[in-house]
């Protein structure tokens, strides 16, 4: 299989309360390892993500808060995997 | 506490002009094509025209008012030749005698008393070369940085904007602040999802409270359009670029407001009378939000963009702010600092150093791309209907 890339260079996590990344550039899917402090998670893109899109840090369930800017950015219409692209399509605003 | 000196025109103690402009501004749309034929009899002169001035009532009127006095009060203003009809509900005098509290030379025409089309132009003449003597004879002098006012705007958002040019700005904007200067942070409808972070630093409560009713209000005027925020913003090219929400763009937007305190909620096209962050009751619409900063005493804007803008204004330099190097590379010529840098490893705050050196360089005379291609957009937000 192909080898884990570094999220950080490929992404961005605002704050330690996001559970989405914004990718700074084109983000090939594949494997990738995101280091916070001592804890490193594997999260596994299963397709390409373009520059300024977001994908999910963790599995967000169904109505939860999706976090970006350590602040509620809108909830889950769907169930969203980790390392899924998170737009409008299972995004929507809680205004 | 503040070090920093600019060289500036003096108008009052606390007013400094950072340009010496003479501008020739209609009071009413009527006039506008006379404004733009004397305008053209000299390069120097900057015309203002405006699609209102009449035919509107209440607290529209005095918007308009305020803001096409608050344009010719802007310090960056050393005269001004006001041009009416006659029979217009703003006139010229109405908008003199809000406008020449800092002594500055301000000469008004009214269309329908001078007459012929060459009398008219030998008027304008005889009293521009008036203005123009006399603003002619005034020198830069030094200024603490504490007596400028900037505005901050953002015009085609994308998601690099709240990662690059935008916390670039909110260094700048916290610097400023530091330094005691004004900052006015603006465009209410792209507060919408972000009262949170904005509450948080809104120590006094009056401030509080009505800066979250007028975000209500926002949304409230959207619904009562038969629209739905969620349809029209983030619009369709924030959409296509990743944003997905309002409150992911709202949150990405005030960023630029760095994370001092607000100290006030000024009305559209008025004077801030505290120092620090403010906030105006601004729309998100860029030229009229830029016009109501400038008419509010705004020196000069700070304006991040991430799909690229012309906007500029007619009396206050707009430094343009690209946040990311694909649309840089294609406007070059419209924008001053490229801050899509960051991407590519630029740390924020060495990118907010190089806004700072060149705003200062800016106040103390340095050409924006915006002034070198003359764009010099001016619109006023209406709040009625016209009859």
């Amino acid at each position: 299989m192909d080898q884990h890339r570094n999220l950080a260079d490929y992404a961005i996590i605002l704050s330690g309360k996001d559970n989405v990344a914004t990718a700074l550039v084109d983000l090939p899917a594949g494997n990738y390892i995101s280091s916070s402090g001592e804890s490193r998670t594997t999260i596994t893109v299963p397709e390409d993500i373009s520059a300024g899109f977001k994908l999910a840090l963790s599995d967000i369930r169904k109505a939860e808060p999706v976090y970006k800017y350590g602040y509620v950015i809108g909830l889950a219409k769907t169930d969203i995997k980790k390392g899924h692209c998170v737009h409008v399509h299972n995004l929507v605003s809680s205004i | 506490m503040s070090e920093i000196k600019l060289k500036g025109y003096r108008r009052s103690d606390s007013l400094f002009g950072i340009r010496n402009h003479i501008v020739v501004m209609s009071s009413v749309s009527c006039a506008n094509s006379v404004v733009e034929r004397i305008a053209k009899t000299d390069t120097d002169i900057i015309p203002i025209t405006h699609q209102h001035g009449c035919t509107h009532m209440g607290a529209d009127t005095e918007q308009v008012l305020w803001t096409l006095s608050g344009t010719c009060n802007n310090p960056n203003v050393g005269g001004a030749l006001l041009v009416g009809l006659g029979c217009e509900s703003i006139s010229v005098n109405d908008i003199a005698s809000c406008a020449d509290a800092d002594g500055k030379p301000v000469k008004t025409l009214v269309i329908q008393e001078v007459g012929e089309i060459q009398k008219i132009m030998d008027t304008a003449r005889d009293s521009l070369r008036r203005i123009k003597d006399f603003v002619s004879k005034q020198q830069r002098s030094d200024f603490d940085i504490r007596h400028l006012t900037v505005g901050l705007e953002c015009g085609g958002s994308d998601p690099f904007s709240g990662i690059t040019a935008n916390p670039a700005v909110g260094l700048v904007s916290d610097r400023l602040v530091e330094l005691g200067a004004t900052v006015i942070l603006s465009e209410i409808p792209e507060m919408i999802g972000a009262e949170a972070s904005l509450e948080s630093r809104t120590p006094d409560d009056t401030v509080r409270r009505r800066l979250l009713r007028r975000i209500k209000d926002y949304v409230q005027l959207a619904k009562d359009a038969g629209g739905d925020l969620r349809g029209c913003n983030p619009a369709p090219g924030n959409i296509k670029a990743g944003l997905s929400t309002i409150e992911e763009k709202s949150l990405g937007s005030i960023i630029k407001g760095g994370c001092s305190n607000i100290n006030e909620f000024v009305e559209y096209a008025r004077r801030p009378k505290c120092k620090g962050l403010v906030v105006m009751d601004t729309p998100g619409n860029d030229p009229e939000s830029v016009t109501g900063m400038v008419a509010g005493g705004a020196n000069l804007v700070l304006f991040t963009t991430g799909t690229g803008t012309p906007v500029g204004n007619p009396v206050a330099p707009v430094i343009k702010i690209s946040s990311n190097t694909e649309m840089y590379r294609r406007m070059g010529d419209f924008i001053d600092i490229d801050a899509g840098e960051i991407i590519k490893g630029t740390q924020v705050d060495a990118l907010a150093d190089k806004i700072f050196e060149f705003l200062l360089d800016v106040c103390n005379g340095r050409q924006t791309a915006a002034e070198v291609n003359n764009c010099r957009e001016f619109a006023i937000n209406r709040i009625g209907p016209s009859f």
